[in-house]
């Protein structure tokens, strides 16, 4: 699997101090805040940073950024509402480390995640935040949805085992809000006869928790799917969900090492595309775009597969929106940011859906369930149809010739 | 501190949301690359605007008039000279909001945009519609008002002159809240539609180097061109300076080639490599010298002007190293950017670039360019820091380009000697280096003072006499002194 490189000395950063070089690094080039210059496609969509196109303000792109931390490594700043929505809204999107870390081996995102760090230390938790530290605390996930109700959508579709080589982690914001997700999945495993199980008690990646500072905290919710899923003696583990599959393919950097491999669905299905042991057909021709999930594309490099995918289905399109790939636009809802600033992943995911719009496009399909909510509440008054990659090709299924 | 009620009327005008006080938004505005070297700390702003139309801009202005506050217009914010951090505090004005592309004429050839486009939507969107603009001479990122108010518009090409002979006609408002519109925009008769160098009162380059000091441009319309039918980036190799300067010179007089730049030594690999370390280490691998050449237009024409370009790069001991060498496509593409602008991305590479001082620029005769690398080569050898081969190693740091001006009559050259500009080895041998560079350059009949470098007919240069002209118009605009103080126009490096 391919990994995204970073390059910066020391490698080891241990405080918020040690990126006071990177912070001084910034050279204020600006290729933090737009579509990498010759992969413009429209001169009227080559944003690159949710916050920034939000607030506008220098301190709300990477390069403000690097100035603030710089002021608060300095003693320059004391922590105040105004500081934490600048930490806090960064969408952590992963955007401008595509063009600053190639240009100035500066990492935006890694310097902001532990600003964050440094601020719950410090007691700077945001009622948002501490809501989901204390939901995952309480309920294992993020949504305060009973515990016990978790696996409701498995019935009919797949089990709890006690050991299985295979284990399908839905994680719980599909559990809670998008269950025909969990669903769907489960349906394409089925059909091409996976033996797959799921965990007795699998609590919440983790992710938010990470991405918002809470780090003490994601660890021993992660590590405890890890051992659940450790006791399955599982060898691959089947992710639906970007952002927890980010949280365990980081599992490195908390010294946690998983001994089975961490797959996301659209990596799982393509070798079996490739056999020809997949066929869609959804009894349509359409013509659909592709929303990249920037935990799976821009961290893992998980470009090609769902578009593959998708491409395969019969009598479908794929049209790419002016920005894709590595450039393409954040839906706004990561980073912890939907929980405590919605006003961004809503400006984030209404940008995005005028982009389609504007490419003559009226279906999005995505492969994370942030993704397909934060632009599905965009899209209420627009007619866009948003589709997780695991719904759309398991709705091709069913008229799959056998 | 700002005043309060000097905030409260900028929240009046432009919305409480787009203007604020708050430090954690002013430090943004704080620092650049050569702020530390300057000034040994940072500078932050008092509060900072954000106004989205030209009656926003000439409110705000009219808000500092009366309050005398300093006021520091802010494009792209893209400067390695600091030119607006604020000296003494103020109101930042930051031009974001004013980002629209108003009209591309399709008739006229021109663009007429807002000052907050960049350069590459600028290019985007002309291409998109068959013109290119020719040299722009800045990062991609860098906007257009940024670009001709920064004066990095004297990049030129043979056929198309200097990038900012394009700039048709400019709306800017003046340090006295009035709006003043030049060129064909200023002339009743000439409608709507752009007509380069026609007739108006010619202000147009009143902005240009002058960072604000004299109003902010709200306003341009740029004069583009066709894209041809062929462009062909061409480049050839030599390994010493006497092989590759007169075939250089013979190619500029029998005026070939759109653009054609000699580079030499790091210059090159500092635009065209990914990171620093590349740059590093192509300087030690590639050929000393460089001629970055492209042909642009019908097929007959570029097959003459190519054949025309081997017979001399083979006369004078070179070779044409784009014909086999695919690796040389990032060279290829960094030098379309250079002198059609297809790509405009050059200046990414800049920026990989560890560090580009001390250098200069200065008006010479072709004739100079020799002794010129030659000097600069022979002071950083003999330097302690630059001549450390443990620390510096000045063989594989220096660097030069000549491109030409007036018809190719004369060329301008830039060098420098490249080491990161925050090393303090570094500052205090560009403190050592640079003045013995004045004077050795000045020996041989060139003036790289940058307090001469970039004067151009027509325009504020920097020579003694312009400033006191530039001067002069300041106080006439801004008797209260509130534009960017501090800053002394137009020279960006004191």
């Amino acid at each position: 699997m391919a990994q995204r490189k970073k390059y910066a000395f020391p490698a080891n950063r241990e405080s918020l101090e040690d990126y006071y070089d990177m912070t001084l690094s910034c050279y204020k080039c600006g290729y933090c805040k737009y579509v990498w210059p010759s992969r413009i496609q429209h001169d009227k969509f080559t944003g690159q940073c949710p916050s920034g196109e939000k607030y506008q303000f220098e301190s709300y792109y990477a390069s403000g950024r690097m100035e603030v931390v710089r002021g608060i490594i300095e003693g320059h700043l004391k922590w105040t509402d105004r500081l934490n929505h600048i930490l806090y809204t960064c969408t952590m999107c992963g955007a401008c480390d595509e063009s600053c870390g190639q240009v100035e081996r500066v990492y935006p995102t890694d310097v902001i995640l532990e600003a964050r760090r440094t601020a719950v230390k410090e007691g700077q938790i945001l009622p948002g935040h501490q809501q989901l530290a204390k939901s995952v605390s309480k309920h294992h996930n993020l949504y305060e949805s009973d515990h016990a109700d978790r696996n409701n959508w498995a019935k009919g579709l797949a089990d709890v085992k006690s050991r299985s080589k295979i284990i399908y982690f839905a994680g719980c914001t599909t559990e809670s809000l998008k269950p025909s997700i969990a669903k769907s999945t489960s349906k394409l495993l089925k059909s091409l006869g996976v033996e797959f199980g799921i965990l007795p008690d699998g609590w919440c990646c983790g992710m938010p928790l990470f991405d918002t500072g809470q780090t003490d905290d994601g660890v021993k919710t992660l590590k405890h799917n890890i051992e659940q899923i450790r006791d399955t003696g599982a060898e691959t583990v089947i992710f639906s969900d970007a952002w927890c599959y980010k949280a365990f393919r980081d599992s490195k950097d908390y010294g946690i090492e998983l001994g089975f491999k961490v797959l996301h669905l659209t990596e799982f299905l393509a070798p079996y595309l490739a056999k020809g042991k997949l066929k869609f057909d959804r009894g349509t021709n359409e013509t659909v775009t592709y929303q990249d999930p920037c935990y799976l594309s821009r961290y893992f490099e998980v470009y090609e597969q769902p578009r593959d995918l998708i491409k395969s289905v019969k009598g479908v399109t794929l049209k790419e929106m002016y920005r894709s790939r590595r450039e393409s636009f954040c839906c706004g809802a990561a980073g912890g940011v939907k929980f405590q600033f919605p006003e961004v992943t809503e400006h984030a995911s209404s940008t995005r859906i005028d982009e389609a719009k504007h490419a003559g496009l009226s279906k999005i399909v995505t492969a994370c369930p942030s993704c397909q909510i934060s632009l599905e509440d965009a899209s209420k008054d627009n007619g866009m149809e948003i589709y997780d990659i695991a719904e759309y090709l398991s709705e091709g299924l069913k008229k799959t010739k056998k | 501190m700002i005043e309060p009620a000097v905030l409260e009327r900028l929240k009046d005008i432009v919305g409480s949301e787009f203007a604020t006080d708050d430090p954690e938004v002013c430090i943004a505005y704080s620092r650049d690359l050569a702020t530390y070297l300057k000034f040994g700390k940072y500078r932050s702003p008092d509060c900072v605007v954000l106004p989205s139309t030209t009656s926003e801009v000439q409110n705000i202005v009219a808000v500092a008039r009366q309050f005398k506050t300093p006021l520091i217009p802010l494009g792209s914010g893209i400067n390695v000279a600091s030119a607006h951090i604020p000296r003494k505090g103020g109101i930042i004005m930051d031009l974001r909001r004013m980002n629209n592309i108003l009209e591309i004429d399709e008739e006229a050839v021109t663009a007429t945009l807002q000052p907050h486009v960049t350069i590459a939507r600028m290019s985007t969107e002309l291409q998109r519609k068959g013109f290119f603009i020719p040299v722009p001479g800045a990062p991609s990122t860098v906007t257009v008002g940024s670009n001709y108010t920064h004066g990095n518009t004297n990049k030129a090409s043979l056929r198309f002159g200097f990038q900012y002979s394009h700039i048709v006609s400019v709306e800017m408002v003046l340090p006295d809240g009035s709006l003043l519109r030049t060129g064909s925009w200023a002339d009743a008769f000439s409608g709507d539609r752009s007509w380069p160098r026609g007739p108006g009162p010619d202000l147009t380059l009143l902005p240009r180097y002058a960072l604000g000091l004299h109003g902010i441009v709200t306003g341009i319309t740029i004069k583009a061109h066709p894209l041809d039918d062929i462009c062909l980036p061409i480049w050839a190799a030599f390994e010493h300076v006497e092989d590759a300067t007169p075939a250089f010179v013979e190619m500029v007089h029998r005026e070939i080639c759109t653009g054609s730049s000699l580079y030499g030594g790091f210059k090159y690999n500092s635009y065209s490599a990914d990171t620093a370390e590349c740059a590093w280490r192509q300087s030690r691998i590639h050929p000393e010298f460089i001629l970055a050449l492209t042909i642009q237009g019908s097929k007959r024409r570029v097959a003459f002007e190519e054949k025309v370009v081997r017979e001399l790069t083979d006369k004078n001991n070179g070779r044409i190293i784009t014909d086999r060498l695919p690796f040389y496509q990032m060279f290829v593409d960094t030098h379309m950017a250079m002198s059609a602008s297809l790509y405009s991305e050059f200046a990414f590479k800049y920026w990989a670039s560890p560090g580009a001082g001390p250098s200069f620029l200065g008006p010479s005769s072709m004739d100079k360019i020799i002794p010129c690398f030659k000097a600069m080569t022979n002071l950083a050898s003999e330097d302690e820091a630059f001549g450390d081969v443990d620390w510096g190693n000045w063989e594989f740091n220096r660097s030069m380009i000549a491109y030409p001006d007036q018809g190719g009559h004369f060329a301008i050259i830039e060098g420098g000697i490249a080491a990161h500009p925050t090393d303090p080895k570094a500052i205090k041998a560009y403190k050592r280096y640079v003045p013995k560079l004045i004077k050795a350059l000045a020996d041989i009949g060139v003036s790289p003072d940058q307090s001469r470098a970039n004067t151009r007919p027509g325009e504020f240069g920097i020579s003694p006499e312009y400033l006191e002209l530039a001067e002069k118009f300041r106080h006439a605009l801004d008797e209260v002194g509130i534009m960017n103080p501090g800053v002394i126009s137009p020279l960006i490096y004191r």
